[in-house]
């Protein structure tokens, strides 16, 4: 999850706009029932990057940033490329990569004005017809290619100031994080539309080779002649192209945005031109969403523009056409998707006595439009919900969204009226007999991690690799690459940490070991295992002997001892213990090899036991 | 005759004294403690060897204001100074010019002037009489009791008799003066031998040997009853030992485990190594969800890939997740793909057990993998309206539990472990609500020891609506985050043939016993120490 600086005072004011309705006391309950968690209230310092402008706001244990995330200018390097530019009221919000409408003050405001009752049920936002077309290259959804999916939009009447610079930006960012998976996909562009020929051809979104043509990315300057770069260029040469290179790797062609004349806006998902930035004194842009779906896209675009309005009443959405292989749709589509919602079911699933006007009231509160249909069998909502939620994909949503206006806190908590009568598993409760009779017999257990790596459970013991042992494919510790096959390691590595303290030591773990198993559906299995080990200066082979005896009277089984060669054990001190005939475990003194590894200096003598076998059913 | 070594004592000391000692006397000449002695002397009067005679008397001490008179004379005795100085005459009220009294001093005198006649008022004068001229240079028996007592040390009253006190008549003056006498009634014991035990004493005795350890030669011919077992320093500190112990964190587990199944819960279990399948699949997560990544689950090597359940329940997942199926949702949108539901994963949480349980309960006879059974009534509109009403038959209920460890590719630090173990539980039942959820986490936590219990909306892929949990720590005074819960989405439980709403909670288990056994690292409880295994009290759980 994401922590995102929410600007206090904005969100207030925004919030605030129409009527007095929260003050800067109540924020965190608010959000908090409004299920967003806050990590913290602070003053965060904001920077500025000098070639792109991008606004980072850092709180004091952050520090400043390393680098650009958008032109990937590095201020280590040269840090006279970050500029300090004041500080900033924020709330750090953990926010869930579902709700992605509510990431930037505009979207926040817009939740809050409604769960506080002042603008409730559906907004809506007036579109332009469109003027702009962009024509889509059908080799972009060719396996040579990728990123099919474009929609755009057209803002005008735009007044940016820093703080509007910032928001637009770390709108792009969350997006990009939320909906784009870091750009995979979906990546947004914003362009400075003067910069562009809006009355010419049509805008194309294109596939071109990798060494095709040349523009100069964002963030180079143009007066370079060594800046005009070609896309495959960019992926080696600039910050952001290296980071991004990943997502163009396999492809021979890679997407191109330009307008009518072949002025380059982009190249998505990786950079934007120089040429087309956006500044201060941009009045209007154009906005593209690239993906890998329309319906992304389409979310990311929504939210976006949505949220842009909230801050800036005055902004004018234009739509722009998008012809693709002859087909045409127009884009942003704030079209609202439309669900039934029956009103005895919401209730019964939250559990309070809601009505169909009630149910109402929560669900606008929420920012949907709601109707009622009575009907015979009961009544039923008919829900509107906002094109910006990402969230909604069934009616089971809408009734969490009532729960959540409704308020967890009012909800009357009750138990199930059914009555059911417990049952516990026989292992476990075995295992309770298990370790009575080792912490009687004044054995400590320990509990250890059930993943180990080859070397400490076969080659420091110098025991065979086990064939059953079941592999991690992507460990994250060369500590931890399998499943334990044995529990004596992990015991012998806890005597290893505790060798300063006083001895004997007396330790037992009762725990699962896992095996391949051709048999199980999964593939492998875990059994029941208990383990014991003994080290001190008069320890030897009779005191773990002594111990299995009591282990198996204490079991009523009925233990038959076998001189056996056990990997691991002095040769002529090891026993491998049978029921009816059955190997169920082994026992002895370790090999001095063994207690090498660990710098073990005392004898240790130990027994393991497979419990699943010891105590399976036809036995106990 | 063979006696225990004090009494043995006694009789030699009262052998050789004169007399009838006292008891401390005796004790001391002894080098014994007082208690020891009289404790032989009761013993030794038992067998009639000597007789504790017992005799009250009266023991003085001063008072806080008798200490007062022993520093400066009786106000009495100073006015009479001044009457005598004075011809015998004074008027009262120049009293005080003559000495150390100020007036109200010199008006409480007047009562025991004339009291002990030593002088007499005539108008505001105060007259000398001829008793009082006598009194002059003579102490009284009051004065000289307190002389006798000056210094704090309590007397005898018939030591100080024997001084040639009249102890009565000095009790009789300082009586009414407050404060200044104490007389505590005693009793004085004194040992003598009888003549049986003189006798004794005389025909031979010897004393017992003492001795530290019991032993089987001691207790076997009664021998013990001829020996002193030495007294010890009982309050002198032990060795410390212990007991031997399950482990702090099992102990909590088996706490967890005991609530549950006295909530009526049945235990379940599942694999560690488990498909992709039941971990996320059957949950609804999508097949690009940011859980599934490599950087996130433990993938498995081998074994390489997982079997699917039936025919039927895949083919139903696979339409859930791209178009919603028959579960009225609108799905993921995307191609679903068997082989990465085949992929196994170290369980990423133990939801992949309660999904598991409800298959299997959602199945006539119990059995999670029937083959190519298809859902009866398994039309869209149909499973919508079940699922949507409590007018339809009801399902059979079920509540399961499973606590195991679960994975995550995290780097180990303070917080974090590859392993750590949670609590899943599920309850089927056609009043489950989102206010029974939390009436049901509510009991749990109440029975753990938390009475304080909070919920947040949040957001997981399989439930809706969903709450985190929350309990409040009293220590800390603080709120802290325990878990997710919600109820299985429709996209989850239609798909297994279950119509009925289903509860469903995950809880860390780590955490809380950090908490009920006050410890800072995960790592405590994984790479244990002795001192800690020993110490850790049983009574936390």
């Amino acid at each position: 999850m994401p922590i995102i600086n929410m600007p206090i005072d904005l969100l207030l004011r925004l919030v605030n706009a129409e009527r007095q309705v929260l003050d800067g006391s109540q924020i965190v309950q608010t959000l908090d029932d409004m299920g967003v968690e806050t990590e913290e209230v602070t003053v965060a310092d904001v920077f500025a990057c000098a070639a792109c402008d991008n606004v980072m706001e850092r709180t004091e244990a952050q520090g400043p940033p390393a680098h650009c995330p958008k032109c990937g200018a590095d201020f280590r390097a040269s840090p006279a490329g970050l500029r300090e530019s004041g500080k900033a009221h924020v709330a750090r919000l953990n926010m869930l990569a579902v709700r992605p409408d509510i990431f930037d003050p505009g979207g926040m405001a817009r939740y809050m004005r409604g769960f506080l009752g002042v603008r409730t049920g559906l907004i809506e936002y007036p579109v332009s017809p469109p003027r702009i077309t962009v024509q889509v290259d059908p080799r972009l959804g060719q396996d040579s290619s990728y990123r099919p999916a474009i929609a755009c939009a057209v803002l005008r009447n735009m007044s940016l100031d820093h703080e509007r610079i910032k928001l637009l930006m770390n709108l792009q960012e969350d997006l990009h994080w939320a909906l784009g998976r870091d750009r995979k996909l979906a990546s947004i562009g914003v362009y400075d539309l003067d910069k562009l020929d809006e009355r010419g051809p049509a805008f194309r979104y294109r596939a071109v080779a990798p060494d095709e043509l040349r523009f100069v990315p964002l963030g180079f300057s143009p007066s370079d002649p060594a800046a005009n770069l070609t896309p495959r260029e960019i992926l080696q040469r600039h910050k952001t192209g290296q980071a991004y290179a990943h997502l163009l790797a396999k492809f021979s062609a890679f997407p191109l945005l330009t307008d009518g004349r072949g002025a380059v806006l982009s190249m998505p998902p990786i950079i934007n031109s120089e040429a087309t930035r956006v500044t201060m004194k941009t009045r209007q842009c154009f906005v593209d969403v690239t993906g890998m779906a329309q319906r992304t896209v389409d979310r990311a675009l929504n939210i976006l523009l949505s949220g842009l309005k909230e801050v800036m009443p005055g902004l004018e959405i234009e739509a722009v056409r998008i012809e693709s292989s002859g087909a045409a749709i127009v884009t942003p589509d704030f079209r609202p998707a439309n669900l039934s919602l029956d009103v005895p079911t919401a209730a019964d699933t939250i559990g309070a006595p809601l009505d169909a006007n009630t149910l109402t009231r929560l669900l606008e509160r929420m920012g949907h439009g709601v109707s009622v249909e009575r009907l015979a069998e009961g009544d039923r909502l008919r829900v509107l919900v906002p094109a910006w939620r990402n969230d909604v994909m069934h009616a089971i949503d809408l009734i969490e969204d009532a729960a959540i206006a409704y308020g967890y806190d009012n909800l009357v908590r009750r138990l199930v009226p059914t009555f059911t009568i417990g049952a516990p598993r026989a292992i476990e409760e075995q295992s309770i007999v298990v370790r009575s009779v080792f912490t009687g017999l004044g054995f400590h257990q320990v509990m250890t991690l059930t993943l180990t790596s080859e070397a400490a459970a076969f080659d420091e013991w110098g025991v065979p690799h086990d064939p059953r042992t079941v592999r991690i494919e992507n460990p994250i510790s060369s500590e931890q690459t399998i499943c334990r096959v044995s529990l004596l390691p992990g015991l012998v590595d806890t005597l290893a940490i505790n060798k300063q303290y006083d001895l004997p030591q007396h330790l037992f773990e009762v725990g699962d070991c896992s095996f391949l198993d051709p048999e199980a559906e999964t593939g492998a299995r875990e059994d029941r295992y208990v383990a014991a080990a003994m080290i001190g200066p008069h320890v030897g082979y009779a005191d773990i002997r002594a111990v299995a005896d009591a282990f198996f009277h204490e079991m009523g089984l009925n233990l038959e001892v076998r001189a056996a060669d056990v990997p691991g054990f002095i040769p002529g001190r090891a026993a491998s213990l049978h029921l009816a005939g059955e190997w169920v475990g082994t026992m002895g003194e370790l090999h001095p090899r063994c207690l090498e590894a660990g710098g073990l200096r005392h004898a240790v003598a130990a027994l393991e036991i497979n419990l699943a076998a010891a105590l399976a059913p036809q036995r106990v | 005759m063979e006696l225990p070594q004090v009494q043995y004592e006694v009789m030699v000391g009262l052998s050789s004294a004169s007399g009838a000692p006292r008891l401390p006397d005796l004790a001391a000449s002894l080098k014994r403690d007082q208690s020891q002695v009289s404790a032989a002397c009761v013993e030794l009067q038992g067998l009639g060897y000597v007789l504790v005679e017992e005799a009250p008397y009266d023991e003085l001490s001063l008072g806080k204001e008798g200490e007062a008179y022993v520093a400066s004379p009786l106000p009495e005795r100073i006015v009479l100074d001044v009457l005598v100085a004075q011809q015998g005459r004074c008027k009262v009220t120049e009293v005080p010019t003559f000495c150390a009294l100020n007036a109200s001093q010199v008006g409480q005198s007047l009562r025991w002037l004339t009291q002990r006649g030593w002088a007499r008022k005539e108008g505001d004068t105060l007259v000398l009489s001829d008793a009082g001229r006598a009194a002059k240079g003579h102490r009284t028996p009051d004065e000289n009791l307190l002389v006798a007592l000056s210094g704090g040390k309590p007397a005898r009253k018939d030591e100080l008799a024997a001084r040639g006190i009249d102890v009565d008549a000095a009790v009789a003056l300082l009586a009414p003066r407050k404060g200044v006498l104490n007389v505590k009634p005693r009793v004085d014991r004194r040992v003598v031998l009888t003549d049986s035990g003189r006798k004794l004493a005389t025909a031979g005795i010897s004393g017992r040997r003492a001795v530290t350890q019991l032993t089987p030669d001691l207790l076997t011919d009664g021998a013990w009853k001829n020996v002193d077992l030495q007294p010890y320093d009982v309050t002198l500190a032990a060795k410390t030992v212990f007991p031997g112990k399950e482990h702090a964190f099992q102990r909590t587990l088996e706490k967890v485990r005991r609530v549950f199944l006295e909530m009526g819960f049945e235990e379940i279990v599942s694999p560690w190594i488990e498909s992709s399948f039941w971990d996320f699949d059957a949950l609804f997560q999508p097949q690009d969800h940011p859980a599934r990544d490599m950087q996130d689950t433990f993938y498995i090597a081998k074994p390489e890939r997982c079997r699917l359940p039936d025919e039927a329940l895949v083919e139903r997942t696979r339409r859930t997740h791209e178009d919603g199926g028959d579960t009225g949702s609108t799905g993921w949108r995307y191609r679903w793909s068997r082989e990465l539901a085949q992929k196994p994963v170290l369980r990423t949480h133990t939801t992949a057990a309660t999904i598991r349980a409800l298959a299997k309960h959602a199945m006539p006879n119990g059995e999670c993998r029937v083959a190519n059974n298809e859902l009866p009534d398994s039309t869209r509109d149909q499973l919508v309206t079940r699922y949507s009403s409590l007018d339809t038959p009801r399902q059979r209920p079920g509540k399961y539990f499973v606590i195991g460890p679960v994975y995550r590719r995290e780097t180990a630090d303070y917080k974090h472990l590859p392993m750590f173990h949670q609590v899943d539980g599920i309850i089927v039942d056609r009043e489950a609500s989102l206010a029974t959820l939390l009436g049901t986490l509510s009991a749990f936590y109440g029975k753990m020891g938390f009475p304080k219990v909070r919920f947040r909306p949040s957001f997981f892929p399989y439930t809706e609506p969903s709450a985190e949990v929350f309990l409040w720590l009293e220590g800390r005074q603080e709120w802290v985050e325990m878990g997710g819960s919600g109820l299985f989405r429709p996209e989850v439980t239609l798909p297994l043939g279950i119509t009925d709403r289903v509860l469903a909670w995950g809880l860390g288990l780590e955490r809380l016993a950090m908490m009920i056994h006050g410890l800072k690292s995960i790592g405590d409880l994984y790479f244990a120490t002795m001192p800690w295994l020993r110490e850790a009290p049983l009574s936390r759980a």
